[in-house]
């Protein structure tokens, strides 16, 4: 019963950083419809400047916010330089090819710039150590995984419903030219969407790098295909389904790994993504089409 | 006033609108019929700045329109209710009334007038917390208007809104404008089919054929069987022209 809970609690910390990275990736795609392939890769080179910014002695708030900052420059940079010019000829096809093209060059710079070492990260960065409550072990680094990513993902959802902002967002999503018209300016929300991808996104890597004090240039397509997992489990295009979805595949893998086998992990997780694009394409929250012609 | 002087426009390569020039005065209601196919929501496109002219001139209070962006459209007073009504399916009906308002600053006035409306059209204050894609084709035709009218336009540019709605919901809508107008000074740009509805609100009609504005007239000097000649002869003599 202790490994139990001890393996929940692990999930859920892993699944925070997960549903952090599932949040913009899966903002992205409700908005534009496009598979943002170049996701994980535009994360990765935030977080191998801010691990130098680390090792100049910057304070980790600072390099934090500095991080968070740069993935959204990066994130908006490749929605203008790749994405748009592609999508807009129509080609949405050619643009998920061009997103993981953007993604490999991304990954390419890094390790040009730094090589192919991982990047370190100094211990106690976030309080570690555990409660013991009744012979259990509570790591309090995953519960602090989770609480960060739950006030990130009440306050974005708060952003979402209640400002005019946010309701731009929505509405972009729904019907471009009805928001033409409405008098948003599409291409200013589109940048705003891949900027949020971006900075929420590294803050989900931030807590990977406090949880195992290291950064490899291969992380970055991983990080790709768990948001992608993650998002068809939970149901893609929403930010409960990014939540669910995320905290779902980090019990998954715990438990995998805990009870059956490490080994096999990988195996058994990308089965389910498979089941769930059989069975229910559109996720453990996710709606079918309502729309009234 | 709005001006448009030999105005050219089209997608890609093919030209949709020829030569068109019309006004629309202050206060004036506008309707502007014909075929499928003739030009008519190209003509608002243009208006609204989805769609640049490649010859020809618009003009709105003395501005240039042409070369402004939709956003730049809306925030000086012109507003454009789609075909199709294109509300936000998946936002409530207030909150797609709220996003009508986007341009607008002053947020408590906003509130005020979102109520206001809903509180004019019970028809939908009782759907005010639901989905915009589940209400009925005449609701969401009523809301696409009201969610065009919070951006407080003094030019509606309104494309066939009896599209598709059964007789009783239309003179529901056309209730809607005439309420508007009734209140504050208002000038609509009419796109219908229904030449018979249309005459009933519009001082004057102009009559689009394959791109070109082939007959106009004061509503009172003409009736639907001579408008609808207008535009079958122009249909029959040179095709709709896509």
């Amino acid at each position: 019963m202790s490994f139990f809970i001890q393996q929940l609690i692990n999930g859920l910390g892993v699944g925070a950083q997960y549903a952090l990275w599932c949040v913009g990736y899966g903002l992205v795609y409700q908005v534009l419809g496009l598979m943002h392939f170049a996701h994980g890769d535009s994360l990765i080179f935030s977080i191998f400047v801010a691990s130098s910014l680390m090792a100049s002695g910057l304070p980790f708030w600072l390099v934090v916010l500095l991080g968070m900052l740069l993935a959204a420059v990066v994130a908006i940079g490749i929605e203008r330089g790749l994405y748009r010019p592609i999508m807009s000829r129509g080609l949405v096809f050619l643009a998920f090819i061009a997103a993981m093209a953007g993604g490999f060059v991304l990954r390419s710079i890094v390790q040009v710039i730094w090589g192919v070492q991982p990047r370190l990260f100094p211990e106690g960065l976030l309080p570690s150590g555990a409660w013991t409550i009744g012979g259990v072990h509570i790591g309090i680094l995953p519960m602090t995984n989770l609480a960060i990513a739950l006030v990130i993902v009440v306050t974005f959802t708060l952003y979402l419903s209640r400002t005019r902002q946010g309701q731009a967002i929505l509405a972009v999503a729904q019907d471009r030219y009805a928001c033409d018209l409405m008098g948003i300016s599409v291409n200013k929300i589109v940048a705003l969407v891949y900027g949020l991808s971006g900075a929420i996104g590294f803050i989900g890597l931030i807590l990977y790098a406090v949880n195992y004090r290291s950064v490899t240039i291969g992380l970055g397509f991983s990080i790709t295909m768990k948001a992608f997992i993650a998002a068809i489990i939970g149901g893609i295009g929403s930010i409960r389904g990014a939540v669910f979805g995320g905290l779902a595949l980090g019990l998954l893998e715990a438990f995998v790994a805990g009870y059956i086998s490490t080994t096999l992990m990988d195996a058994i997780v990308t089965a389910c993504l498979i089941l769930f694009l059989l069975f229910r394409p559109y996720g453990i929250t996710g709606r079918r089409e309502l729309v009234k012609l | 006033m709005l001006e448009l002087k030999g105005v050219h426009a089209g997608y890609g390569v093919g030209q949709v609108l020829h030569d068109v020039s019309f006004t629309v005065a202050p206060g004036e209601v506008v309707a502007l019929v014909g075929p499928n196919g003739a030009g008519k929501s190209t003509t608002l496109d243009v208006i609204s700045g989805v769609l640049r002219p490649s010859r020809g001139r618009l003009a709105w209070e003395g501005q240039d329109l042409g070369r402004m962006s939709p956003a730049k459209v809306v925030t000086s007073g012109v507003a454009h209710c789609p075909q199709g009504r294109r509300v936000f399916p998946y936002m409530s009906t207030e909150a797609n009334l709220r996003v009508g308002a986007y341009t607008r600053k002053d947020r408590s006035a906003v509130k005020a007038e979102v109520d206001e409306f809903l509180a004019a059209w019970p028809i939908l204050d009782r759907r005010r917390s639901s989905n915009a894609g589940t209400l009925s084709g005449g609701e969401q035709q009523i809301l696409a208007i009201g969610r065009s009218l919070m951006s407080r336009p003094r030019l509606l540019l309104l494309d066939e809104p009896s599209l598709g709605l059964a007789p009783v919901l239309i003179s529901q809508v056309y209730e809607v404008l005439q309420h508007t107008m009734s209140e504050r000074p208002l000038s609509v740009l009419l796109v219908e089919q229904n030449v018979v509805q249309a005459l009933t609100l519009a001082s004057r009609v102009l009559v689009l054929a394959g791109g070109r504005i082939v007959f106009e007239a004061r509503a009172e000097d003409t009736d639907a069987d001579e408008v609808a000649s207008h535009y079958f002869e122009a249909t029959n003599g040179n095709g709709t022209g896509q």
